[in-house]
């Protein structure tokens, strides 16, 4: 389905077959679209954007310069026998990952090597000796896809610490259904309820059966901030800063209020460095006096480089094979790997292997002769800070572009969210947030200024 | 609403809790309005003195209200920017987006679609302002947008409207069955 | 106390210690280091039992890196401002002196042995030092007489000097400088002989009977007897074993600081004092005999020690 064309590659098209046929699941839109035409497309983009831009529905590039989170409202669809594959394999990364993330901070793993392990910023050594309830560390997980075509889904990048998206996945499918209305005709789409599940699965982390939950913020100039408001609402949990924060003399964390100062059980925080907003609040998770979604040093899984062997943990933890794939990685401490990578350059994508949000990616094959040699160089001198990957031709979705008025393809990922209760069991909310690269570009992050696009699954 | 959301977490309820960062960003939402609304009307007030300005009416006019506001209007800068469009707490459109911040923490979204609006009005595109004239017409677009703020606080959030004759009794009635 | 470490018949036994202490402008809410302080195995070198101990104590893991050092990746989460690190241990080394015979550069290519040191390291970049290493190197292509001639060059050009270079000179800079410590000196020497296509690493330890600084020098790969020492510093080729104390292999510095890491404060780094010893024939040393020691040592101000490790800015969401 992925076949050379004209400038390099013609890539998987989800709006229509290699023919320029509609998809029998897009035939609803084209039409709706069709009969909008590109002058109502443009007065409905317009509206909405307006919306976007006075309910403040941001992603802050630069901490503290207002930004809106730029949002295509075409949707995207999944039928639901590629979302029934998605789902099963988004369930078995995640709980592969904790009972890895468990076997790692309790009694030694040997799935991956110690060097590439303790070499992560991300691990902590004080976690060891550590059990979270039910020895989950990952509650929240958000994982990026790339569709290559006729439901094959390939894994990217695992997102373990502080996942960000969801609300945009939200509030983009919500605003696509208030402004453009007609176009939900015929269509099924799954609904799902992210509240239920989030309240229950903090509810299942706790010894108190009503648990005392806040969501712990950077505060009003963090890139997300709007997510943390967002879902503080839709929780119904407040939303705190650090300094609301303090660890008492007990040991627990309370709450500062006007009122009263309130312990707290549960704290869902979207905030890296624990100890830098609230000083002792590691040591008081790590005694067991507050529960934390995410737990601490999930961070060592969701290195690059430990990407490496999630489906070697998925066999090794679950007895099973993976359902989903994922992009061809290469260890480049191993010398073998390294030698192959410096000579296919052309053919791969180097990351960082730190590196978050689409900063620190290397896309060779879209680079010039002097930067692939800086590249080269970089890897040469340090060949643990990189991970390189196969370059995947992945699928292309139409945008409307307001200015010429037509559908135009872009590329598109996909990051799926799911949630692991204290009690084992996994939500994957249906859909997910799909983000679209800018023009000639392969690198969707939205930290690199890429839009989203609402998300449907349906039946 | 199911009966697993009906816990004591949800039962505090996110918005009841009046911590310090709620606080913080009260005072200043509030703080920033006022600044902005007294900005923009003591430009309005020196827009429309009825006198000879000459070639460099709108600098002098702006630059009467600067010294008002006890803004220094350095000599690489003009006072429209100081005023009204420059990033900084001293113009009214620095104020609007301090007061977005902190209405983006702690106030409802009805909050924010104000103020964002009077933002809007600050900055739609059209022929630059050269007169007096021109920077009172937009004091008169942009003061009124900031007055909506008031009843919208009072109705979305402080939720302050009389209630009709119906809901009295309704309520009323309600009371008395329990 | 197991004192007799090692197999070789012909060794001498000797402890030695390796302290360091940071200082801190502000108080540290994290400090993640990887330490190499444990003796390696292997070249007329024979590790006995090393002890580790820091304060405040943290919590570390042991692992082996790809040079085959053991690294213990220690992270501190105690509050602190002052954060000293002391390794104390036993080692036996070889008196029998190394012996090379001679062969062509040209029969170590294609080893998959030296592969890894043979490319451009973050100190180290071969290209910028090449036009040097080919004038210098005896024009016969044998591998004793490349290596001899560099390190005769730097021994005799490069001029020791404390103070002018820092952890981060390259060896293209301490060229232009004529002058370095013994690090500067290795890394020279390193560029030059890759620049040849000779396999070579770097090589940090102490110096036996002595009580200062580290100490580093260059190994360099023979296709019959592994990796043999070089000392540009000393000016010698294949120098006695038991004269050194082998911390750790490496392609330059980066890779085999003795403390490698990051922390995370408002303020910086205040002082910084390290010191080792090898005493020949000593008794196993004590954290009290380590501490002594370092009280000794002098103090360098300000001195950026943050190689590995970035620290992300905290207050990004991913």
């Amino acid at each position: 389905m992925v076949a050379a064309s004209a400038k390099g590659v013609r890539f998987y098209s989800e709006w229509q077959d290699s023919g320029g046929r509609v998809r029998p699941h897009y035939a609803g839109l084209a039409e709706a679209a069709g009969g909008l035409g590109s002058g109502g497309l443009a007065g409905r983009w317009d509206s909405a954007r307006r919306r976007v831009d006075l309910e403040a529905v941001t992603f802050y590039l630069d901490p503290g310069s207002y930004r809106v989170m730029p949002t295509d409202f075409l949707p995207r669809v999944i039928p639901l026998e590629h979302w029934e594959t998605i789902a099963a394999g988004v369930s078995q990364r995640i709980r592969a990952i904790n009972r890895f993330l468990a076997d790692l901070y309790n009694g030694g793993q040997d799935v991956v090597p110690d060097e590439v392990i303790y070499t992560s910023q991300y691990f902590y050594p004080e976690v060891q000796g550590f059990r979270p309830p039910k020895d989950v560390f990952v509650h929240i997980y958000g994982v990026d896809l790339v569709h290559l075509g006729d439901g094959r889904y390939v894994a990217l990048e695992d997102n373990l610490r502080i996942p960000s998206g969801i609300s945009y996945q939200l509030k983009a499918v919500g605003l696509a259904a208030e402004i453009l209305p007609e176009f939900t005709d015929g269509y099924e789409i799954l609904s799902y309820d992210i509240r239920d599940s989030y309240l229950n699965m903090f509810r299942s982390l706790s010894g108190n059966p009503e648990p005392v939950c806040v969501l712990l913020t950077d505060g009003k100039y963090g890139a997300a901030f709007f997510e943390h408001r967002y879902l503080s609402d839709l929780l119904g949990i407040p939303l705190v800063e650090g300094p609301d924060l303090y660890v008492g003399q007990d040991g627990r964390v309370y709450v500062r209020t006007l009122d009263r100062d309130i312990p707290v059980d549960v704290i869902y925080r979207r905030v890296e460095d624990l100890d830098l907003f609230v000083p002792g609040l590691r040591g008081a998770y790590l005694e067991g006096k507050v529960a934390l979604v995410n737990g601490i040093g999930t961070g060592a899984a969701d290195d690059k480089l430990v990407f490496l062997w999630v489906p070697q943990m998925i066999e090794r933890y679950l007895g099973e094979a993976p359902v989903l794939e994922q992009a061809v990685s290469y260890n480049l401490a191993d010398l073998d790997s390294r030698r192959y990578v410096l000579e296919n350059l052309d053919g791969l994508v180097i990351k960082t292997r730190q590196g978050y949000g689409g900063l620190g990616v290397f896309v060779m094959p879209d680079l010039g002769a002097a930067y692939k040699a800086r590249v080269a160089n970089n890897i040469l001198q340090n060949p643990l800070m990189f991970i390189a990957q196969e370059t995947l031709d992945f699928s292309q979705h139409m945008v409307f572009n307001e200015q010429s008025g037509s559908l135009e393809p872009r590329h598109i990922d996909l990051r799926v969210f799911a949630a692991q209760s204290g009690d084992g069991s996994v939500s994957v909310f249906p859909g997910g947030l799909t983000r679209v690269a800018l023009p000639g570009s392969r690198i969707t992050n939205n930290s690199s200024g890429g839009l989203c696009k609402p998300t449907w699954v349906v039946r | 609403m199911s009966d697993s959301t009906d816990s004591r977490a949800i039962a505090l309820g996110a918005n009841r809790w009046i911590t310090d960062s709620r606080v913080y960003n009260l005072v200043w939402l509030g703080r920033w309005i006022e600044r902005a609304q007294t900005i923009a009307r003591v430009v309005r007030w020196a827009a429309r003195q009825d006198l000879d300005w000459g070639s460099q009416g709108l600098e002098t006019v702006l630059g009467m209200a600067a010294s008002i506001r006890g803004v220094n209007v350095g000599p690489g800068d003009t006072a429209l920017e100081m005023m009204l469009t420059r990033d900084s707490s001293a113009s009214l459109r620095g104020c609007l987006v301090a007061a977005r911040f902190n209405a983006t923490h702690v106030a409802p979204v009805e909050v924010i679609r104000v103020i964002g609006a009077a933002i809007e009005l600050m900055d739609a595109q059209g022929p630059p302002i050269t007169t007096p004239e021109g920077v009172g017409d937009l004091m008169d677009r942009v003061l009124p947008t900031l007055e909506e703020l008031h009843a919208t606080i009072e109705e979305a959030w402080f939720h302050s409207a009389p209630l009709s004759e119906e809901e009295v009794y309704r309520r009323f009635v309600q009371q008395q069955q329990q | 106390m197991q004192t007799d470490v090692g197999g070789a018949l012909d060794t001498v036994a000797a402890s030695f210690i390796y302290a360091a202490r940071y200082g801190y402008s502000d108080t540290v809410i994290h400090n993640d280091n990887q330490l190499r302080v444990f003796p390696r195995e292997g070249e007329g070198q024979f590790a006995g039992a090393t002890e580790l101990w820091s304060v405040p104590p943290g919590r570390g893991v042991d692992y082996q890196d790809r040079f085959g050092n053991r690294v213990r990746r220690l992270r501190v989460v105690e509050p602190h401002t002052t954060f000293v690190v002391a390794a104390a241990g036993r080692v036996r080394l070889s008196t029998e002196l190394p012996v090379g015979y001679d062969v062509s550069i040209a029969s170590l290519q294609g080893l998959s042995e030296g592969f890894e040191y043979t490319f451009i390291s973050p100190l180290v970049d071969p290209d910028k030092v090449a036009g040097l290493a080919a004038s210098v190197a005896d024009g016969d292509g044998s591998l004793l007489g490349a290596v001899n001639g560099v390190v005769r060059w730097v021994y005799e050009n490069i001029i020791y000097k404390r103070g002018t270079t820092s952890v981060s000179t390259t060896a293209e800079q301490v060229l232009a400088a004529g002058e370095g410590v013994c690090q500067d000196k290795t890394h020279l020497a390193l560029g030059m002989l890759r620049a040849l296509k000779i396999p070579c690493r770097y090589a940090s330890g102490l110096l036996t009977g002595q009580t200062g600084e580290t100490h580093s020098w260059v190994e360099f790969y023979h296709p019959n007897h592994g990796w043999l020492g070089a000392d540009p510093t000393k000016g010698l080729i294949l120098p006695p074993a038991r004269d050194y104390v082998k911390l750790g292999v490496g392609r330059d510095y980066t890779d085999v600081s003795p403390v490698t890491g990051s922390f995370l404060s408002k303020g910086g780094t205040s002082g910084i004092a390290a010191i080792a010893a090898v005493v020949v024939d000593g008794e196993q040393p004590t954290l009290e005999d380590a501490l002594e020691l370092l009280e000794g040592a002098y103090v360098v101000q300000n001195e950026n020690v943050s190689v590995g490790f970035p620290i992300e800015r905290p207050e990004r969401d991913r």
